[in-house]
């Protein structure tokens, strides 16, 4: 009996405790739904002025990009003003954030009416192949990762983008390669093997089969890692590995171990070797040109 | 008086721990797939004995944490990260990034990451114990919803800030997440990860009694003498240092604090005194045999990611054990 009419007591003062705490909440409450529902109203407010864009008379071309490295070789193609969908990290800020690959809004997309929409996957996307063809956009697939991808892919890009009004991009996508031709044909001095990190916290390497691979044996360099892929390593890996230069691609300060490693060690802050798009194709082998520079230098006690 | 089972137990434990040590300090595989056996002279052997400091330091903080979190909580899934610390270190990390980004500065790594992942992982248990502190006690439920809770929120904050990174800093952040035992470690982070781990089982052992007893129900504990409010208050923010030690100098490391204190009670009992300090060695134990299995496993991408290991070896082997004991986990 004595516990049951605890209970009770205790279930009456917690009755009132309840109504004094929700008397307490309710300005709070109040507040958060005023808040959410102004956020909801400036949500609701900034998509149509930005994302309903109607496509403008003459510009026939109206380009979603859902990928960084395509934005890059979009605008590297003269077709930068074309771009009217992106994703964050895209440079291409007149251009609407719609989303990434993975995570895309494609009420966003359609209401951009796009005339091409570009993405890097190897899966099926059935919705965005509805919000395609419910556009009648052109839905085109590509898969940058090595240098011949990118090189390969350029030319059908710049077709695309001049049958979309941008007749400049094949005479600008002619020039990309010309420029990449010719900066891969002067040969690195280095021809030792070199292993390239962009990561030291694991180390990460660019393997064999990579585009920073793929351009340094262009160049006649050699590769550390022979195996394929982006593999990781240990601190024991790199130092077993006795590479005659090790290549930092990144900022921040290098771990002590990389002196036990090599004692040539490179740390260069190169964005085109960071991104398979064509900017690497252009500028990556000039990065990779410094890099031998610096690796020759210390190498001859420079 | 200490039986003999529990003392046959603990000594099993530090053998199938010391042959893990053995076992990272003597073999690797290179990367050309050749297993290589011996002492690989003094630097590369310093970068071994570095890596099972830090997975002994690391992995009993964890097992001791484990062990005395589900006595005290009642709940043989509890492990150090219901205290939300994980996620706290986690968010710390990612608005650490963020912030580095936003300033144009290189992101953090490596040993830089521990600074933000300790002050995430404090915040986020300072928080844990306030919200589960009821009549100045702290209670065992609310403290796993509040854990559960700030988790959440810490997590989403994480998700966020790793949304606003450029994709370059993603994948760090992301290989932190997946934990890791480094080679050339922080000095001062493993120094106060051993410490916490060293002192945590030391009070567990010594409060084994105790423990015993909270393992009751409160009012019976209570009936037998013990004050619960201290002893739960100095053992919950005992777990959370150490782990937040732990998350600071490794990352977040899964399964190591709920599958250690299983298999030292598997073999050392039930008792505290005898089960907290099992669990360390079962935890150090466990933790350097998956650094070792990461050093031998190769698929294709180099070295596995430790979470990886200790998530899919440690939830086989849990399985294992829950068939095993399924008669029930208080022997």
């Amino acid at each position: 009996m004595v516990s049951v009419s605890g209970i009770r007591r205790s279930g009456v003062r917690v009755h009132f405790r309840s109504i004094r705490t929700v008397d307490r909440m309710q300005p709070i409450l109040a507040s958060l739904a005023t808040a959410a529902a102004l956020a909801f109203a400036a949500a609701c407010g900034r998509a149509p002025a930005k994302g309903a864009r109607a496509p403008a008379a003459g510009s026939a071309a109206r380009i979603v990009s859902l990928s960084p490295a395509l934005t890059r070789t979009v605008c590297m193609l003269g077709g930068q003003g074309a771009v009217v969908g992106r994703t964050p990290w895209c440079e291409a800020p007149d251009a609407v954030v719609v989303g990434t690959l993975e995570d895309r809004n494609l009420e966003a997309i359609a209401a951009l009416h796009p005339t091409l929409i570009l993405r890097q996957s190897s899966t099926e996307d059935p919705a965005l192949d509805t919000v395609a063809a419910s556009s009648g956009a052109t839905l085109r697939t590509w898969h940058f990762d090595r240098v011949e991808d990118v090189r390969g892919g350029l030319d059908p890009l710049a077709k695309l983008l001049a049958a979309g009004g941008i007749p400049a991009a094949e005479a600008a996508a002619r020039d990309l390669l010309d420029r990449h031709q010719r900066a891969i044909a002067v040969p690195v001095r280095t021809t030792v093997p070199v292993l390239f990190l962009f990561s030291v916290d694991p180390p990460m390497a660019f393997g064999s089969g990579t585009y920073v691979d793929d351009l340094w044996r262009a160049m006649g360099g050699a590769n550390a890692i022979t195996r394929a892929g982006y593999p990781t390593l240990t601190a024991e890996d790199v130092i077993r590995l006795a590479p005659s230069a090790v290549v930092v691609i990144g900022r921040g300060a290098l771990p002590s171990w990389i002196g036990s490693a090599s004692p040539v060690q490179v740390q260069v802050e190169a964005p085109d070797l960071l991104e398979p798009s064509a900017r690497m194709l252009v500028d990556g082998p000039g990065s990779l040109h410094r890099v031998d520079d610096s690796i020759t230098a210390a190498r001859s006690g420079g | 008086m200490m039986h003999r089972r529990p003392m046959i137990g603990l000594a099993l434990v530090a053998v199938a721990s010391c042959i893990a040590v053995a076992a990272r300090l003597l073999v690797v595989r290179t990367l050309d797939g050749s297993l290589l056996v011996g002492w690989p002279g003094p630097t590369l052997g310093q970068f071994r004995v570095d890596a099972v400091l830090v997975a002994c330091s690391a992995g009993a903080a964890l097992g001791a944490s484990g062990a005395i979190l589900q006595t005290l909580l009642r709940n043989p899934l509890a492990s150090p990260f219901v205290l939300g610390v994980t996620s706290g270190a986690g968010a710390g990390v990612a608005f650490a990034s963020l912030a580095a980004s936003i300033a144009g500065m290189a992101a953090p790594t490596g040993a830089a990451l521990g600074a933000p992942a300790l002050a995430g992982a404090l915040l986020a248990l300072g928080c844990v114990l306030l919200l589960a502190r009821r009549h100045g006690v702290l209670d065992p439920i609310t403290l796993i919803l509040g854990g559960v809770i700030v988790g959440a929120i810490a997590s989403a904050g994480s998700t966020v800030a790793e949304a606003l990174l450029p994709p370059e800093r993603r994948g760090l952040f992301t290989g932190w997440l997946f934990g890791r035992i480094p080679e050339v470690p922080d000095m001062g982070s493993l120094a106060a990860c051993a410490a916490a781990a060293l002192g945590l089982t030391g009070l567990g052992a010594a409060w084994g009694n105790r423990l015993d007893g909270a393992a009751l129900s409160d009012d019976e504990a209570r009936s037998i003498g013990i004050a619960l409010g201290p002893m739960r208050t100095a053992m919950f923010i005992g777990c959370g240092v150490a782990t937040a030690a732990t998350v600071a100098l490794c990352g977040p490391i899964a399964f190591v604090g709920l599958l250690a204190p299983h298999c030292a009670r598997a073999l050392v009992g039930a008792r505290n005194r005898m089960l907290v300090p099992g669990a360390a060695v079962a935890g150090a134990g466990l933790l350097t045999a998956a650094d070792a299995l990461r050093q031998w496993i190769d698929i294709g991408g180099g070295r596995l990611p430790l979470g990886a290991v200790t998530a899919v070896f440690g939830g086989v082997a849990f399985l294992v054990l829950l068939r095993r004991t399924a008669a029930g986990w208080m022997a």
